[in-house]
């Protein structure tokens, strides 16, 4: 791949991503959801056209896709909220770093290749330390 | 194809072609060497230079070779370590490739087969209706969600994908969420190697990226 196809490819993904608001299978969910609204709405027309109160039959059928994208982003919107960040303010800071730096984009690839491997080997640090903390508590098990 | 014993084969055959060139480095200098101060001695001297010249070598070319085999030692381990964090980034990234497929793939048979049912259903209700065609929409998204993965899956193949802010930001957030898949020791405690799906396997032979770091 050669530098021009890897900027296309990097500038098309994004473009994908801003399209299906950077969570894609969500969104497409959303979108289904909005087309069961709408055949909802068709299918109880009869029953809704006699609501006096608001009338629902008579909003654009193409709403529907974005208020169902709305409702199943909303979860997610609360769960941001709620939980604490799956990115931390290191890794987030160390981005910032990279990008805001005076670094070219090779060296800029390869910074990110580092982070990446540092959190890979952190992963694995940590999971060797869940393995030791088990056989310590086995142990002490055993002892007792 | 990365693997421990060609790494080392490789390391190996690195080294000594250093050690072959520093000797030659060394031959060439020292007679230069003992050529120039010669060329200002006597001619009576002359008959020192077959001494001069094989201790000359010796001595160059010997400490030539001393002073490689350490810096070797310290470039095979950086080679070692290089490769094995490339393989274990490019291990993560068919990992992500894997469930992203495993994910979209889902959501996708979901998606056709939903719409498919939605879209008889409007035009069994209404056939006359242009509201059926609001079907399209989702079977877009999908084809929108399958260019994605293959962008992704392109990207990986040729070993450049987590190389910019907003990749390397969603490869670390999935190595978070999932770590507990992580386990990239074997059971004698050295790294393991990486083995490629079937159909990755048949991608490989196009792509020399995955080829070359892989196995």
């Amino acid at each position: 791949m050669t530098n021009f196809e890897e900027r296309i490819s990097r500038l098309i993904l994004r473009l994908i991503d801003v399209l299906l608001l950077r969570n894609p299978e969500r969104t497409v969910m959303g979108v289904l959801l909005g087309i069961v609204f709408a055949f909802l709405t068709t299918l109880f027309h009869p029953v809704l056209i006699k609501v006096e109160l608001f009338d629902i039959t008579s909003a654009p059928k193409w709403g529907w896709i974005p208020l169902g994208i709305l409702v199943v982003h909303l979860p997610m919107v609360v769960w941001n909220i709620v939980h604490k960040p799956t990115m931390n303010d290191e890794v987030d800071e160390i981005i910032r770093l990279i990008e805001k730096g005076n670094f070219t984009d090779s060296e800029k690839r390869q910074m990110y290749r580092n982070l990446i491997q540092q959190c890979i080997s952190s992963v694995d640090l940590k999971r060797n330390f869940t393995e030791t903390m088990q056989s310590v508590q086995q142990s002490l098990r055993d002892t007792e | 194809m990365y693997n421990d014993e060609n790494l080392e084969l490789f390391c190996e055959l690195k080294t000594r072609i250093l050690i072959v060139r520093n000797v030659m480095i060394g031959i060439a200098c020292s007679y230069i060497l003992v050529a120039t101060i010669l060329a200002f001695l006597p001619k009576a001297y002359h008959i020192y230079r077959f001494i001069a010249v094989p201790i000359g070598i010796v001595l160059v070319g010997g400490l030539a070779a001393i002073k490689t085999l350490p810096l070797d030692n310290r470039n095979l381990k950086a080679i070692k370590k290089k490769a094995q964090g490339e393989a274990a980034h490019l291990a993560v990234s068919i990992m992500y490739l894997d469930y992203i497929h495993r994910k979209y793939m889902r959501v996708v048979i979901y998606v056709i087969l939903s719409t498919v049912v939605i879209g008889l259903g409007l035009f069994w209700i209404n056939p006359n209706s242009s509201v059926y065609f609001l079907s399209v929409v989702p079977v877009c998204y999908c084809l929108i969600l399958l260019a994605r993965k293959s962008f992704i899956s392109q990207r990986i193949m040729n070993g450049v994908f987590g190389t910019n802010a907003r990749e390397a930001k969603e490869l670390i957030q999935f190595i978070r969420m999932h770590c507990d898949i992580f386990d990239f020791k074997d059971g004698d405690g050295n790294p393991r190697r990486v083995f490629l799906p079937e159909n990755l396997l048949e991608a490989s032979e196009k792509f020399p990226r995955i080829r070359e770091v892989a196995t």
